[in-house]
């Protein structure tokens, strides 16, 4: 063993706090030294001495050495300008390279500002409805109550005026509101007009965290029987309908006949609920409506030193009071708080995150692309990387220098990207249904401006990184001497990337096409009612001027008028219509049975409806008959039932001449045995993908609703009949007024109106993802033909048939394309479960879907890579040879 | 007194002065250098290889001394060779006579004291 070769431990280690240049230039000599000093050491006790002198040693000297360099390093630092000396050069020459290949730098911001564009539009919307807060003072604390049926796990906002009482008495930390809504007629302020208002059990402005302007808010003092009529008004209510009188405080304003007191000024903008213009006490007037009537709807809110959770649980216990205190209703009941905000949009969450997921990919996909690009591009820059490296810039240099030309073009994407979120926002706003809640707040604010500016950090790294550390890894192999060639490496991460856009874009594909087939199925949907040609308007007349035998006369009247009408076929009342707002649930005695407890009779939608219904809407009638003039209050009281009450009750009897008894009453008072004269089809009464209920339709001149739709069909040729029934009906009654006039075939495209929204973002958003992966595809196929543009012509030089040089070049795009569709499958599985509360008569292994959708991806990709396939046959030879 | 270009280097670290009053007397390997300096009884405690190569790193930076190839060794055993250059000389000479010019204008301090 050489003396050289021996190495001191205990050396090497203190010579590891040294500079790197130090130790390569004098470690070797500084070890040497220390080991012939120790030699010169006699005793074991100077060894000791002389190994921790030389720790002490090597510590100050290495501090020194770092020192030294930390403030050269510093100063170098600041004299170049912080850094950004460097910067600016690498700016400049970045702007100067982009320009220099301006096809290049457009294709490249074009699709960039494509995907961050969209991406940003569709967060502008998810910002808008799902992040923002309510537009009421701490709105977090505001809540929504619901009653739990623990029996089927059904839920549903109503609950009874004692409810709410017992609430408010027992949990502490909640102040409760219960409302329910009412369309009242005012008159005698110009014509007669509909507004909406709001009937409620205590101030709904102090819950919600307002002052009223003027005078004061309603109290549960107001909420009392035979109470005062007294009323707060909306500030446009207060502008428009009543001049802005300062003296409103005590005028009093008829409503549907009853003279109201006004004692109150909501402040400008307050709308709660559903753009309520007045807020009525309910005055717990309606009688038989106690325990079990559930007709309100509560909202309230938690104290501030108070959690969800607290006032959850002490809510619990006053449900369990209440099912033991009262079985025969609330037996099965758990009454559950939940966030408004969360309340409002539970029903677009699911589809917001799905479409922002969505248009990611579409991002992601793009990013792809113009990595592809770059890679590309780096290739052909290889020699001038290569040059710079032995001109003695570091990797860092080089790296920093491509990444900053990428910078430049994500910052462009982005600033485009803007321009096209804001014409893409205001494009989403307009087409979006009606019914996406809060969707007026979505536009870019701050947040979402900070959201683009992140994602343009974001997207620079995606596709910037890779090329760059790429481009810079031929630099060994540059300085080297060696030619600089396409690396293999490059290649394989532009067909990974390949891959993961074709995974992508089937995944986004095979949602669209099950969104696609969801609306075929539900436009299949047999609704039960008849779409063309009919039209529909609301109708309330005011108890206090119809008692319930007049508002069946009256109806009658205005039916049999209408009906005679030139143009119009059929013309019929009914409440509780498909696609309408109002509905009845009541559980129902089946007297042919024997008797069970309330809770667990049948619960059926009950329908009063005129003789002129089933043919104005229609229904169809199924066995027996409909009713007609004979159907009358004081004859014998008769109901049709639909055929879902028909499978669920009567599957093993004919239901025909026997005996029900709703347990609802709306004018009479009482609720009598009712004969089943007949059965009809069901109709889709919530949307075209609810199961129908079970229903009990019962002639209105036997019920006494006040309040429902009447639906006219025209005969062909005929366009409209709603100016005549205006006309009709004002001359009967000039207090009156129609409204919510619509045709069926807006009903039901409104009805449709999401899916169809849903459907078109997603089908765009998978279109461009197909065509950004196809130009990928393609970008990518013909650089490789054109690298092999000598062996292609080698290759035909031998005897090649230009057929396989086809087959080869094109194997090798379809090849990516088949990992792509295979991969797209397990992402899209994970897609599919996201999709799923959007879906409907379809799911994830829908066998046409999941055959035509990839059948079209490989198709395209296969065009893709079939033109470049092409053009390598035809490669002559001679040119092939001479391209080196 | 005219060498202007060697004043920039002073005044000389008393350690690197050392180094280039060693080295005058020909080329030395590190060993070497620190025998010698150890042999002087004025010095200051053990030189150890951390500070001696840092001094003989900033002294080859400036150019006032240089690495020579030494006698003839075994490959193995080769070890780096110092050497004053012509710029360390006259660096040297000037730092001598600075600190001469100093110890004249402090010439009583060197007499004995008073008893």
């Amino acid at each position: 063993m050489t003396p050289r070769r021996r190495r001191s431990r205990y050396f090497r280690l203190l010579l590891g706090l040294f500079p790197r240049e130090v130790r390569e230039d004098f470690g070797d000599e500084m070890e040497r030294l220390y080991r012939e000093q120790l030699r010169d050491a006699r005793d074991a006790t100077s060894r000791f001495r002389y190994r921790a002198a030389v720790a002490g040693d090597a510590l100050s000297g290495a501090w020194n050495e770092w020192e030294t360099r930390t403030r050269a390093g510093a100063r170098r630092w600041i004299r170049e300008g912080m850094g950004m000396g460097g910067w600016r050069q690498d700016l400049t020459f970045g702007v100067r390279t982009l320009a220099r290949r301006p096809g290049f730098t457009a294709a490249a911001v074009l699709t960039l500002a494509l995907g961050i564009g969209a991406t940003v539009s569709i967060f502008s919307v998810v910002n808008g409805v799902l992040l923002d807060p309510l537009p009421y003072p701490d709105s977090d604390r505001l809540v929504v109550l619901w009653n739990r049926n623990t029996e089927d796990g059904t839920r549903g906002r109503g609950v009874d005026h004692p409810d709410v009482r017992l609430i408010q008495e027992t949990v502490p930390g909640l102040s409760l509101v219960g409302f329910s809504g009412t369309r009242p007629t005012v008159t005698g302020l110009g014509d007669p007009t509909v507004v909406t208002g709001v009937r409620v059990t205590d101030g709904l402005l102090s819950v919600m965290g307002y002052q009223p302007q003027l005078g004061r808010d309603l109290t549960a003092a107001d909420d009392v029987l035979g109470g005062p009529r007294v009323m707060v008004v909306s500030h446009d209510f207060w502008i428009d309908m009543l001049g802005r009188d300062p003296d409103v405080l005590g005028r009093t304003v008829m409503l549907s006949g009853g003279s109201w007191e006004i004692v109150g000024v909501a402040p400008e903008g307050f709308d709660f609920p559903n753009g309520s213009e007045l807020w009525l006490p309910r005055r717990h007037d309606q009688e038989g409506c106690d325990h079990g009537c559930r007709i309100l709807n509560a909202v309230g809110r938690i104290d501030a030193d108070r959690t969800l959770e607290e006032v959850q649980s002490a809510l619990t216990a006053t449900s369990t009071r209440l099912a033991e205190e009262f079985p025969d209703v609330h037996r099965d009941d758990m009454l559950e708080l939940q966030g408004m905000l969360d309340y409002e949009v539970a029903d677009v969450r699911a589809a917001l995150w799905v479409l922002l997921g969505a248009v990611g990919m579409v991002l992601l996909i793009a990013c792809a692309n113009v990595a592809n690009l770059l890679l590309v591009r780096t290739n052909g820059r290889r020699s001038e990387v290569a040059l710079r490296a032995t001109l003695g810039a570091s990797r860092m240099r080089i790296v920093r220098q491509l990444l900053t030309e990428s910078a430049l073009l994500g910052i462009a994407g982005g600033v485009l990207g803007l321009l096209v979120a804001y014409w893409g926002t205001d494009a989403l706003v307009g087409l979006a249904p009606e019914g996406l809640p809060r969707l007026d707040r979505a536009s870019l604010d701050g947040k979402v401006v900070a959201f683009a500016a992140a994602l343009v950090v974001l997207v620079t790294a995606m596709f910037g990184v890779l090329p760059a550390l790429q481009a810079t890894g031929a630099r060994g192999a540059a300085r080297s001497g060696r030619r600089a060639a396409g690396g293999r490496h490059a290649g394989r991460s532009r067909t990974a990337l390949l891959v993961g856009e074709v995974a992508l874009s089937l995944t986004l594909l095979l949602g669209a096409g099950l969104l696609m087939r969801t609306l075929g199925e539900m436009r299949a949907v047999d609704l039960g009612f008849d779409v063309e040609r009919i039209e529909r308007f609301r109708l309330s007349l005011p108890d206090a001027r119809y008692d319930s035998v007049r508002v069946g006369v009256f109806l009658q009247e205005i039916e049999d008028e209408l009906t005679r009408l030139p143009g119009v076929a059929s013309a019929g009342w009914g409440f509780g219509v498909p696609l309408a707002s109002g509905n009845i649930t009541a559980s129902i005695m089946l007297t042919d049975r024997p008797e069970v407890p309330p809770p667990d009779r049948p619960a059926f939608a009950v329908r009063p409806s005129t003789p002129g219904f089933l043919s104005a809407t229609g229904t169809q009638l199924v066995r027996g008959r409909w009713f007609d003039s004979r159907d009358v209050y004081g004859s014998q009281p008769v109901a049709v039932i639909n055929q879902a009450a028909l499978r669920a009750h009567y599957a093993d009897r004919d239901p025909l001449g026997l005996t029900i008894r709703p347990e609802v009453s709306w004018g009479f008072e009482t609720s009598p045995e009712h004969t089943i004269v007949g059965i009809v089809a069901d109709v889709a009464r919530s949307g075209p993908t609810e199961e129908p209920d079970p229903a009990v339709y019962i002639p209105n001149t036997q019920f006494g609703a006040n309040s429902g739709y009447m639906s006219i069909r025209l005969e062909a040729g005929a366009t409209t009949a709603i100016p005549e029934a205006r006309r009709i009906v004002a001359e009967r009654d000039p207090g009156l007024a129609i409204w919510d006039v619509t045709t069926m075939e807006e009903v039901v495209s409104r009805a449709h109106a999401p899916t169809v929204f849903y459907t078109t973002l997603l089908s765009v958003f998978s279109v461009v993802a197909l065509l950004l992966a196809a130009v990928g595809l393609y970008g990518v196929v013909a650089y490789a033909v054109s690298q092999r543009t000598r062996e292609i012509g080698i290759r035909i030089a031998l005897g090649a048939a230009a057929d396989e040089v086809t087959g080869m070049v094109l194997r090798e795009g379809i090849r990516p394309a088949l990992l792509g569709i295979g991969l797209g499958f397990v992402l899209s599985w994970f897609g599919a479960k996201l999709l799923s509360s959007m879906l409907f008569g379809v799911g994830w292994g829908d066998p046409i879907t999941i055959v035509t959708v990839p059948a079209l991806l490989l198709a395209v990709t296969a065009v893709a890579a079939a033109i470049p396939a092409r053009r390598a046959s035809k490669v002559p030879p001679a040119t092939a040879l001479r391209a080196e | 007194m005219g060498d202007s270009e060697a004043f920039d280097f002073l005044p000389l670290h008393p350690e690197a002065f050392r180094i280039l009053v060693v080295l005058r007397q020909g080329e030395r390997h590190g060993y070497a250098i620190v025998k010698e300096l150890e042999r002087d009884p004025g010095r200051p405690g053990r030189v150890l290889p951390a500070n001696l190569y840092r001094r003989i790193r900033t002294l080859l930076e400036q150019g006032l001394i240089t690495e020579t190839d030494g006698p003839d060794e075994p490959e193995d055993e080769r070890r780096r060779y110092f050497a004053v250059t012509r710029l360390g000389e006259r660096v040297a000479r000037a730092e001598a006579q600075r600190m001469r010019g100093l110890l004249l204008g402090a010439s009583e301090l060197l007499e004995p004291a008073e008893p």
